[in-house]
């Protein structure tokens, strides 16, 4: 038997086994709305692998007809249903069966299956967690005397949770109506009860309402309810038919509030009656606290008083809170300069924002200055300080007390330092004879030191005994009166020595008004003793001078012109008896009419001027005897400043003015002879005015001939400048040409030396030696007037010295010459050195240069002596010169020979003789042509 | 190019192109650095100006005439001898003044000769050759100074 004829039926079979199973499966499912969506999914799958069975069965169908019918050959549908082709198809729809079943399976089933356990675990939890919240619900609402309550309005029936009548203190009631509810509110808050549920019950009413209301309990007392309903459902009026709400037991709570307003109440009065200023101060943001302390203070100021009371208003000078409130610390105080509050904020950041009595100095809107303390505490929340609470009280009154204080303790210091430092004894004594405070000079004056004088008996060791009584009767005096008393008397100073003083004492009460102790300021009156005495002495002396001159003595009243006046100024008026009265009318009586008036007008000079009254007139005494008297006065001020007086004395004259007369005739005698004499003198006198005339002029003339003998120094001292300035110059710039023409003279003969003829050879030597000869004569010019410029340096010049150095420099012209030095040895000179060795140098060059031409020359130096002066010399065997010329000799430029005989200048002699010539000496010369010359010269120092 | 182991300071052409001509027969001429008055000297010698770019060192003399327009010999040397750097830079003063004043200004401010120039050439000759050999080949000169700068 073919596998296949076994398989394939078996195929089908299994097939139809797989459908079923879906099928049975789809029905099963086909009612879970859950998976209707999906299920339409998997009902198009399976149509679509039911389509493609169905392609495949209606070709055998179409292939079966279609052979039957004859279209096809016959045999071909038996092919296709021959087993072993027909399986292949069929095997693919187990496929695709076994492929579904497991998409079924895989898929829905188990999702199928969670779902259900998942349902089911949901409901028992549900089931539980309503049980809890219902447990919850009625626990809390019991609690927290909450009930809950539905009023169906139509029925009038309300249903509630049990402890609904609890709240109103009932006990459960079967039904509660509306009435049961009104009964059950306080009688005073019904109306408003009912009308504000009305009034949600009304048409267009508002869905909720709320209220609290009073209830009263069967035992009084009062309980507050707050009721909160909605209405829940409105009729077609729009009228409400059912409600639901809670009531909640809000006694407590009501309790509380009323606690609080009451504290709050008292809190406000707290705050408006003290005195303390209470303000609260935030910051827009805070303040982050990790910012630097100084930004912190900064952004503080930055802030503003949000409340406050009115005592804090009134401390800056507010009346009201209100006015402050919104000013920022920096309103108040206009700048963050004063240290004091910058010191007391950071202290307070420094403390974690906590402060207690610290003290700011702060300005008022008045712009004075006030001090407070202070209690700060800062909020800070999440690292921000938010606000500032704060309480502050006024202590200026209090600071300026202690700056008041202060002030007198250091006045009282002071005080007693003035007293310390004081020289005026100062000391404390009390009555039974110790001493208390007392002061250096004290000690001073009593020579006892601080230490001793605390152990001594003032009353008994310092005073001498006989003025106790005197001393015991002012104290005395003074505890009556309470009037300080000034007395003298003398103390006994530690030597045993007596100084006398005068005391000011006051007395001192202690608490009770008793005397306490005395303290006296002690003058030390040696000097005033002193004094007292010698005005005594003076007044005597002067006493002694008015009896012996015979002087009246008086002063006169200027306010009334009476007058005090001695015994003696009477009696110079003729009263034998002092007359009582005297006063200026009766001695202008006594003058005679004549001198009268002269004598009133000196004596109102002296009144207004303050000038002495100084006089000499004529009297009639009473006796009626004419006399002279001479009277002087002075205008001053009595002894206590008040009367205005004129002191004065008076004398009888007359004997001094018959004398006086005499005097005056022989004196007019003399007089005439004096005349005559003087006469005769202005006579001579006038000679020797014209003699003196003459030689001012000879001296005026002098001095204009040594000015114009300045001006022509400085003419020539400028001169003499200019020519320095020139020989510089030369100096420089004649010689450098001369150096160029040489050099070039000298590049070109060499470099045309094979091409040049002899004759143009000899041109351009004859050029060369000119401009050497050029060089040497600005050399010798130059040195030539610098002997005239140049300043003398004046020293001991030793000639011996200078010589050797000269014939040493020439040894490079003499080392191939015969010459016989002779050389003295010569005494040293005043002069200049510099300029001594040119004259030598001229003068030996001279001799070498013109014993030239000798075989043996011969040069000698050495000094004679002509009368007192010293004479050097120097001779030579040479050339000589005609004695004739010698006056030529030793001027510039002058020469005896000519150039190619002997090679020169003209300018060496010259300078020597301008050298000797500064020194003041003298230089000549001898000669004879061929014979040798001689030169001298003398030497008297400087110019 | 080398460093210049002369510098020769002189307003006047004719005379540098004798002082060249004469170190020339010493095989000196090539050494030489030539400026034309002080104010040139110093600008050679603080490498500025003109002579900014020269390579660096110090001469081992400087030949200085006195009398020069803009800055004259003297300032040139008081400078030279008043820099620490260059104070040890031997300077030959060499003029055709023999005159007194400038003798002693010069030897004041520390000036190592004093040359004054003969008129006679060979004498000129004789002179910058002697100055020229001694300064440059048998005169030691300060051991950092030419070496190391």
């Amino acid at each position: 038997m073919n596998i296949f004829q076994i398989l394939t039926p078996l195929t089908y079979w299994v097939l139809v086994g797989l459908w079923l199973f879906i099928l049975g499966f789809l029905l099963r499912r086909l009612w879970s709305t859950r998976f209707q969506k999906s299920l339409l999914n998997m009902l198009m799958i399976i149509l679509a692998i039911d389509a493609l069975r169905t392609v495949f069965e209606s070709i055998y169908f179409g292939i079966r007809f279609s052979s039957k019918s004859g279209f096809l050959p016959a045999g071909i549908y038996d092919v296709l249903v021959r087993p072993e082709i027909i399986v292949v198809p069929k095997m693919l729809n187990v496929v695709a069966a076994i492929v579904m079943i497991a998409i079924l399976l895989y898929r829905w089933f188990p999702a199928e299956k969670r779902d259900r356990e998942l349902q089911e675990r949901t409901i028992k939890e549900r089931t539980r967690e309503l049980k809890e919240r219902e447990e919850w619900l009625r626990l809390s609402t019991e609690t927290a005397n909450v009930a809950v309550w539905e009023y169906d309005l139509i029925k009038n029936r309300m249903a509630r949770s049990q402890n609904h009548e609890a709240l109103y203190g009932l006990e459960p009631h079967e039904i509660w109506t509306k009435d049961d509810f009104m009964k059950a509110v306080h009688p005073e808050d019904r109306e408003f009860a009912s009308g504000t549920i009305d009034r949600s019950i009304a048409t267009g009413g508002p869905d909720d309402f709320h209220f609290d209301y009073r209830t009263l309990w069967p035992d009084h007392s009062e309980h507050w309810l707050s009721l909160s309903g909605r209405i829940t459902a409105r009729n077609k009026e729009g009228v409400a038919t059912r409600m639901r709400g809670c009531l909640m037991d809000i006694t407590e709570r009501k309790q509380a509030e009323e606690e609080l307003k009451k504290s709050g109440e008292r809190f406000r009065s707290f705050m408006e009656h003290t005195d303390e200023g209470l303000f609260l101060y935030e910051m827009p943001g805070g303040i982050p606290t990790d910012l630097p302390v100084e930004e912190q203070i900064r952004l503080l100021y930055a802030g503003a008083f949000v409340e406050c009371n009115n005592a804090q208003a009134r401390m800056y000078g507010f009346i009201q809170s209100n006015e402050l409130i919104g000013k920022t610390l920096m309103d108040i105080h206009g700048s963050m300069d004063i240290p004091e509050n910058i010191e007391m904020f950071t202290a307070w950041i420094e403390n974690n924002y906590r402060i207690s009595g610290a003290v700011s100095r702060e300005v008022d809107c008045d712009g004075k200055t006030v001090w407070f303390s202070n209690n700060i505490n800062g909020v800070v929340e999440n690292n921000r300080l938010i606000r500032v609470w704060g309480t502050q009280i006024d202590i200026t009154q209090q600071k300026l007390a202690e700056e008041a204080l202060r002030e007198s303790e250091q006045k009282a210091r002071f005080m007693a330092k003035l007293l310390m430092d004081s020289d005026q004894p100062v000391a404390v004594g009390f009555a039974d004879g110790r001493l208390g405070q007392l002061n250096p000079a004290f000690c001073a004056l009593t020579g006892y030191t601080e230490e001793e004088l605390r152990t001594i008996d003032w009353g008994t060791a310092l005073t001498p005994p006989e003025w106790l009584p005197m001393e015991q009767e002012a104290l005395v005096q003074l505890e009556r009166t309470d009037e300080p008393v000034r007395y003298e008397k003398e103390y006994i100073r530690k030597d045993g020595t007596r100084v006398p003083v005068e005391l000011f004492v006051h007395l001192a009460r202690d608490a009770n008004g008793d005397p306490d102790y005395y303290y006296a300021f002690i003058t030390d009156i040696t000097e005033l003793k002193r004094a007292r005495v010698d005005v005594l002495k003076e007044k005597n002396r002067l006493q002694f001078a008015l009896e012996v001159s015979r002087m009246g003595a008086w002063d006169l009243r200027v306010a009334d012109l009476s007058s005090h006046r001695t015994r003696m100024h009477d009696h110079i008026f003729g009263y034998e008896v002092p007359v009582p009265d005297w006063t200026y009318e009766i001695f202008l009586e006594h003058v005679l009419p004549e001198d009268r008036e002269a004598v009133d007008h000196n004596f109102k000079n002296a009144i207004t001027r303050g000038d002495d009254w100084n006089f000499e007139c004529r009297i009639q005494r009473a006796d009626g005897e004419i006399r002279w008297i001479w009277a002087v006065g002075r205008p001053g001020n009595s002894a206590d400043g008040k009367e205005q007086l004129i002191v004065g004395v008076v004398q009888d004259i007359t004997e001094r003015k018959k004398t006086e007369l005499e005097l005056k005739e022989s004196y007019n005698l003399l007089e005439a002879r004096v005349e005559e004499r003087t006469a005769e003198l202005k006579l001579r006198r006038d000679e020797a005015e014209a003699l003196n005339r003459g030689m001012i002029n000879l001296l005026k003339d002098l001095k204009e001939t040594n000015q114009g003998l300045e001006s022509t120094k400085r003419a020539l001292r400028t001169t003499n400048k200019e020519l320095e300035a020139f020989s510089y110059s030369v100096s420089h710039d004649l010689r450098a040409p001369l150096r160029h023409i040489d050099g070039f003279i000298e590049l070109l003969l060499k470099r045309e030396k094979d091409r040049l003829d002899a004759t143009s050879s000899r041109y351009l030597n004859t050029i060369a030696q000119s401009s050497n000869r050029m060089g040497r004569l600005i050399d010798d010019l130059l040195a030539f007037s610098r002997t005239n410029r140049s300043e003398m340096h004046m020293s001991t010049v030793d000639m011996n010295a200078v010589i050797r150095a000269v014939v040493h420099d020439l040894s490079t012209v003499t080392e191939d010459r015969r010459i016989e030095w002779k050389i003295e040895t010569l005494p040293s000179v005043n002069g200049d050195k510099s300029l001594l060795r040119q004259v030598w140098e001229n003068l030996i060059g001279n001799a070498v240069k013109y014993t030239g031409n000798c075989e043996e020359a011969c040069i000698e130096i050495g000094t004679t002596n002509e009368g007192d002066k010293r004479v050097f010399f120097i001779r030579d065997n040479g050339a000589g010169f005609d004695p004739q010329y010698t006056g030529k000799l030793f001027g510039v430029f002058q020469r005896l020979h000519r150039d190619d005989e002997f090679e020169g200048t003209g300018i060496g002699l010259a300078t020597a003789r301008r050298i000797v010539l500064r020194h003041r000496g003298k230089i000549w010369a001898e000669g004879k042509v061929d014979r040798g010359a001689a030169f001298y010269f003398t030497l008297h120092g400087a110019e | 190019m080398d460093r210049k182991k002369i510098l020769l300071v002189d307003d006047d052409v004719r005379d540098v192109e004798l002082t060249l001509t004469s170190l020339a027969e010493h095989n000196l001429a090539n050494g030489v650095a030539v400026a034309r008055d002080g104010a040139e000297a110093l600008d050679y010698l603080y490498c500025r100006g003109s002579f900014a770019d020269r390579p660096r060192g110090n001469p081992l003399v400087v030949f200085l005439d006195l009398k020069m327009p803009k800055v004259d010999g003297h300032e040139v040397l008081r400078q030279i001898k008043n820099d620490p750097v260059l104070k040890t830079i031997p300077v030959v003063v060499l003029t055709s003044s023999r005159e007194e004043q400038d003798l002693i200004k010069s030897y004041n401010q520390n000036v190592n000769a004093y040359v004054v120039k003969p008129v006679a050439f060979d004498a000129f000759l004789a002179a910058v050759k002697q100055l020229g050999l001694f300064w440059v080949l048998t005169n030691e000169p300060m051991p950092n100074d030419f070496e190391l700068n």
